[in-house]
């Protein structure tokens, strides 16, 4: 009997001991990368995996107008492939932009009904969580908190699990500077990469989405653009070469004449004003994980 | 004929209180409903071992708890939040049930409250226990003052480590706030007192079961840590080491009793001038906002403004039974307080039924304390467990305790602990004159009570079992 209750103990020990203790593993001082101040709001990490352990470009994509989506209001959802564009996800209506959030309307609207913590929980926790949550644009209740400040060199995260499967990619933005110019827009090249972990060199190769080109509002209050590919109309036949992908990354530069704006968050150039973008959501729907 | 179904009616009561405290399924409905159905068993032994005087007694004793359990039940507040039917009517039939089997089982002979207590503990303990490692795995040891103010996002909303901790509720943890899982470790944690009473040499098994039991909850607001609880546990405390070790309690209880009586007229005079400001007296409420200091006091004080925000709508029409949906401001109001939380959820009527309530048992509590024939162990927890709840209850009761879900109204009155408390209070209850029919000596022989019982606790000697 003792025997039986010293190991129940020396267990629970072991178990607490050996603690996981991941509710603290991300903490942040106050309001993090939510002060209110537009330069102190850069989110910039990139996981250590993703700027040491990474292979060549095993394959890099064009990802253009004619290959791709651009949302920014209730009719553009046609452009998506049947049936994602629809409410109930068969056929009749369209998603409607403007009701898409608050997010207490889970499964209303296209955020709520296609955001990653819906699928697969385990994208709850984190401050990328911001990505994951259905918000596609200002909700009126959690304004700054819903949105991810990157500059030009943009984050570079891994995923909680690996993508088993996927159909397309969205991702709902908007440009922003501190000049008073609202309701403008601006010429983005998005580079986005999946990697995907190879075991047998311990690298993680890179699979670089190259997104030319896109006009994103910018300035526009909450409103944002949603711009997206799917995988199958990208990448063919390769469609299967970043199945397992368990990582991600985004940087941008702008196109065309924006010699007045600086994309580097320590650019200090006086005269230049700094463009940052603000994203609102990554989108893989309909994607499993493992 | 009763006798034959003591053991069985006895096994279903400590069942029902097991359950109840372990919060199984978080299925409280279920336990109201079955302490009900078990009450009607223990009528017949109510009605053979009271006398009439005391019916009188507990018929006047029970008038506010029954007003409370209807209004608690059946409330504009209750109706707007949809809770249900059976569901309702569960608290008006719940609150009034553990009551009465706290009462009627103290008149079945084979009723032990070592065991009772014992049960309710173990069963209470497994349940922090579970949450308290959970806690430690996820969070490790300390982890309120470690990252004091320190957030996390999840679903893409910002939180506060140090307010919240593991919870099993249901069949899953959840995130809670660290008051409300603070209210089960100081419930625990006033077993320790029974540890005064017993000796660790003589009775080591019931010793180590007790501190066990006691340590558990005590490590539960320790490991968090809880400071808030820990200070309010410092009063707890007191009464215990004051209830065990002083021996002129007739004197030290006369002091004690002036103390509480002035208290209580310097309380009930700020919580009446409260109440005017509340409904609008003109010339209350104007002397209070024309006097900086006054205003200060019962209006503009991090206190006083959440109370305010509950006792202002408490007046009006439509908040009288309770508030509606409709009347936010007060609903979500933090007072912290279940005293106030009451006025929310069954209006004016309840809230000064509750107050009522709560003086009648600390009179019953203090007769109970100096006049029962109880062991000392049990009178000294039951009493600082009521005394325990009442503290937290007052000052850390967390309303929207969910820290994902925060705007999931937890009532106070319909919880496991509340149901716990009254069948204590119905089981120490003891009449505002006189003396218990069980408690005479022709009652005595009629149940068999061991005659030894009394005079051990009398001389407050440990005791064995």
């Amino acid at each position: 009997m003792r025997k039986r209750t010293a190991f129940a103990l020396l267990l629970t020990f072991a178990f607490v001991l050996t603690g996981c203790m991941n509710d603290v593993a991300e903490l942040y001082e106050g309001h993090a990368y939510d002060t209110g101040i537009f330069a102190e709001n850069y989110y910039s990490t990139w996981n250590e995996v993703l700027k040491n352990s990474v292979a060549p470009v095993a394959k890099t994509y064009d990802v253009t107008n004619a290959n791709s989506f651009q949302i920014e209001e209730d009719a553009d959802f046609a452009q998506l492939w049947e049936p994602d564009g629809f409410q109930n996800g068969q056929s009749g209506d369209y998603y409607s932009y403007f009701a898409d959030t608050p997010h207490e309307n889970a499964g209303y609207g296209y955020g709520p009904s296609n955001n990653l913590i819906a699928i697969d929980s385990s994208f709850a926790r984190g401050f990328l969580s911001r990505l994951y949550d259905g918000r596609i644009h200002c909700d009126g209740i959690t304004y700054a908190q819903t949105r991810v400040q990157i500059d030009g060199s943009g984050y570079g995260a891994l995923f909680p699990k690996e993508m088993m499967s996927y159909r397309y990619f969205a991702l709902s933005l908007r440009g922003a500077d501190e000049t008073d110019n609202l309701g403008t827009t601006f010429n983005v090249n998005i580079n986005l990469t999946f990697y995907v972990y190879d075991f047998a060199n311990s690298l993680y190769v890179p699979y670089l989405f190259q997104m030319k080109n896109f006009p994103i509002m910018t300035n526009s209050g909450g409103r944002t653009t949603i711009i997206g590919f799917y995988f199958a109309g990208v990448m063919g036949a390769d469609v299967n070469l970043i199945r397992r992908a368990s990582g991600m990354s985004i940087t941008f530069s702008l196109e065309g004449d924006y010699e007045d704006y600086t994309i580097d968050r320590e650019d200090a150039t006086e005269g230049k004003e700094h463009f940052a973008l603000m994203l609102y959501e990554v989108l893989l729907p309909k994607s499993t994980w493992n | 004929m009763v006798d034959k179904y003591d053991s069985l009616i006895v096994f279903l009561v400590i069942e029902c209180l097991a359950l109840t405290a372990f919060s199984l399924a978080d299925a409280n409905i279920i336990f109201r409903y079955l302490g009900f159905l078990i009450s009607f068993a223990l009528i017949p032994f109510a009605l053979m071992f009271t006398s009439k005087s005391e019916w009188l007694s507990l018929g006047l004793f029970a008038i506010p708890l029954v007003v409370i359990a209807f209004l608690t039940g059946f409330s504009t507040f209750s109706i707007s939040m949809g809770f249900g039917l059976l569901d309702n009517l569960s608290v008006v039939v719940g609150t009034l049930a553990f009551f009465f089997l706290g009462f009627a089982i103290r008149r079945v002979k084979k009723f032990k409250i070592d065991i009772a207590l014992l049960s309710i503990g173990a069963a209470m303990a497994l349940l922090v226990f579970l949450g308290l490692v959970y806690s430690l795995y996820r969070y490790g040891p300390f982890h309120a003052s470690l990252y004091e103010g320190m957030v996390y996002y999840y679903d893409g909303r910002l939180f506060v480590v140090s307010e919240e901790t593991k919870w099993l509720l249901g069949f899953s943890f959840v995130e809670i706030s660290i008051n409300y899982v603070s209210l089960f470790g100081v419930m625990l944690s006033t077993a320790l007192a029974a540890l005064l009473y017993i000796s660790p040499t003589k009775d080591t098994r019931k010793f180590i079961i007790v501190a066990a039991i006691g340590l558990v909850g005590l490590l539960s607001i320790v490991t968090i840590p809880n400071f808030e609880a820990l200070i309010l546990l410092i009063p707890v405390l007191l009464f215990a080491l004051g209830y065990r070790f002083i021996k002129a309690r007739e004197k030290v209880g006369a002091v004690v009793q002036y103390i509480f009586f002035a208290v209580l007229g310097i309380a009930g005079i700020a919580l009446l001038v409260a109440l005017l400001n509340a409904a609008g007296i003109s010339f209350i409420s104007n002397a209070i906002a024309g006097n900086a200091f006054l205003n200060r006091l019962f209006n503009t004080n991090r206190i006083m403004s959440p109370i305010n925000k509950v006792l202002r709508p408490m007046f009006t029409a439509g908040g009288f039974f309770g508030f509606p949906l409709t009347y936010i401001d007060g609903l979500m109001a933090n007072t912290g307080a279940f005293e106030f939380e009451i006025a929310k959820e069954g209006g004016l009527l309840a809230f000064l039924a509750l107050l009522a309530f709560l003086l009648l048992t600390i009179f019953s509590m203090v007769r109970y304390s100096a006049k029962s024939p109880d062991q000392g162990h049990v009178k000294i927890v039951i009493l600082s467990l009521l005394i325990a709840v009442l503290l937290n209850g007052s000052f850390l009761w967390d309303t929207f305790p969910l820290i994902y879900e925060s705007d999931y109204y937890f009532s106070f009155f319909r919880s496991a602990p509340y149901l716990i408390v009254l069948f204590l209070i119905g089981y120490a209850y003891y009449p505002l004159v006189g003396k218990p029919l069980v408690e005479e000596p022709e009652a005595n022989a009629l149940v068999e009570q061991p005659a030894n019982i009394s005079n051990q606790a009398d001389s407050e000697e440990e005791i064995k079992l």
